[in-house]
């Protein structure tokens, strides 16, 4: 009898797996275009909201992640936008990732954006350590978004915890010679890494859940993530003294 | 007239002479100039009134070589009253951060007293100025008025906000 249950149970876990597996497939067949959020982590330099507009495309050899922001207000002109791709090629193991500031128009991807680069304004890396970065929004602010438009931030997100660790396109540290904002600081102590153990369970190079250390100039937003509780995660926890360290290494020490 | 002359001239220049001596003497009594120091720390707990003074010496390249370190009421830490330093620096688009070996008399390291200055180039007030933020306000480099100082020594950690 008692066995007779234990396969009953296997079954329905099985079969919600399945389930699962199948409903999440079939949800990211959705459309993932120009759904607008207002950003909990970015301000503008007056402290006012940052507003950013995301489309994701995903294509046999890449997924491709556009934006336009906004430090202009929820109704800026376009020309105001500034307008991201952040490319993930999947032929790589891992996937690299590529960064692209493009000249303001659309959120449509096609191969010709790379000719229409223009120079960053501020170094990618400064903030995304990974790749993309999941997104969110401050669902209190101006922008009310629909339950319809959750659901898809919470699975582009899931998609975005599913790329795992990503590694810088090898361009990036050919082209940042001639930049004068480049995508990445590249001195020793800007690439110092947070060796804080219960971050390092996730924020390392190796294992299932790897995304790569962060690194010193990552600072302000371990400060942004850590100040506002989204880090760590649920399930961990960090002392007082690993806070003390996070805190030391964020400014330098 | 010729006399008269030559004794106003020797006067004119006596006098001139005594002024002058006694503008320089003026100087050398004047109060002491007061001592230029690189950083001057005070602790971060409040209940503490431990204050490190440090003083960069500069060798004939114009680099700097050696620190000098004042430690005021710096006996509730176990610390002597002066040391010399080691200084290496390490500095970044983002951070300069200048690390003091402080060496007891034997020139033996005892600890660190290492100094951060976080750049302005891409904050005011705490938050980041972000993309367009940074292009259409540009923000000033302002000159930094404050940095983070953290003293190891003893095995002991104390920090420091540094002028």
């Amino acid at each position: 009898m008692k066995k007779k249950h234990l396969l009953l149970a296997s079954k329905i876990v099985v079969f919600i797996f399945i389930a699962s597996a199948i409903l999440i497939r079939l949800a990211y067949k959705m459309n993932f275009e120009n759904i607008k959020i207002q950003s909990q982590e970015s301000k503008t330099i007056e402290g006012k909201p940052v507003f950013n507009t995301i489309s994701w495309f995903s294509l046999k050899d890449k997924d491709v992640w556009m934006m336009n922001q906004s430090h202009h207000g929820a109704t800026a002109s376009d020309d105001e936008l500034d307008r991201l791709a952040i490319v993930v090629d999947k032929t790589t193991s891992p996937n690299n990732v590529r960064f692209l500031q493009i000249k303001p128009g659309p959120l449509i991807w096609s191969e010709d954006l790379i000719n229409q680069r223009v120079p960053y304004k501020v170094s990618c890396f400064l903030c995304h350590a990974n790749g993309p970065r999941a997104i969110r929004p401050d669902y209190d602010g101006a922008v009310k978004n629909s339950f319809s438009e959750k659901v898809k931030i919470a699975l582009l997100n899931l998609k975005i915890k599913t790329h795992g660790r990503l590694v810088e396109n090898e361009q990036h540290a050919i082209e940042d010679v001639d930049l004068k904002i480049p995508f990445r600081h590249r001195s020793k102590i800007d690439n110092d890494p947070l060796l804080v153990k219960t971050c390092t369970h996730c924020h390392n190079d190796t294992g299932f859940l790897a995304r790569g250390f962060l690194k010193r100039q990552n600072f302000l937003a371990i400060r942004f993530m850590v100040e506002s509780g989204n880090m760590p995660p649920p399930g961990f926890s960090i002392t007082a003294k690993e806070k003390l360290q996070i805190q030391r290494f964020t400014e330098g020490f | 007239m010729k006399k008269k002359f030559v004794s106003s001239l020797v006067f004119v220049i006596l006098t001139a002479g005594f002024h002058a001596r006694a503008q320089v003497g003026a100087v050398d009594n004047s109060v002491p100039a007061v001592e230029k120091f690189s950083y001057v720390c005070a602790s971060d707990d409040e209940n503490s009134s431990v204050v490190l003074k440090i003083k960069n010496n500069f060798g004939s390249d114009g680099k700097v070589v050696t620190g000098k370190v004042i430690v005021e009421n710096g006996a509730v830490l176990g610390l002597n009253s002066e040391y010399t330093a080691d200084v290496s620096f390490e500095n970044s688009f983002y951070f300069n951060v200048t690390t003091y070996k402080l060496l007891d008399e034997n020139k033996n390291a005892l600890g660190d007293f290492t100094i951060s200055k976080q750049n302005a180039v891409m904050t005011r007030g705490g938050n980041f100025c972000g993309r367009a933020g940074c292009d259409t306000f540009p923000v000033n480099p302002s000159p930094i008025t404050t940095s983070s100082g953290l003293l190891k020594i003893y095995e002991k950690e104390t920090s420091f906000t540094c002028q």
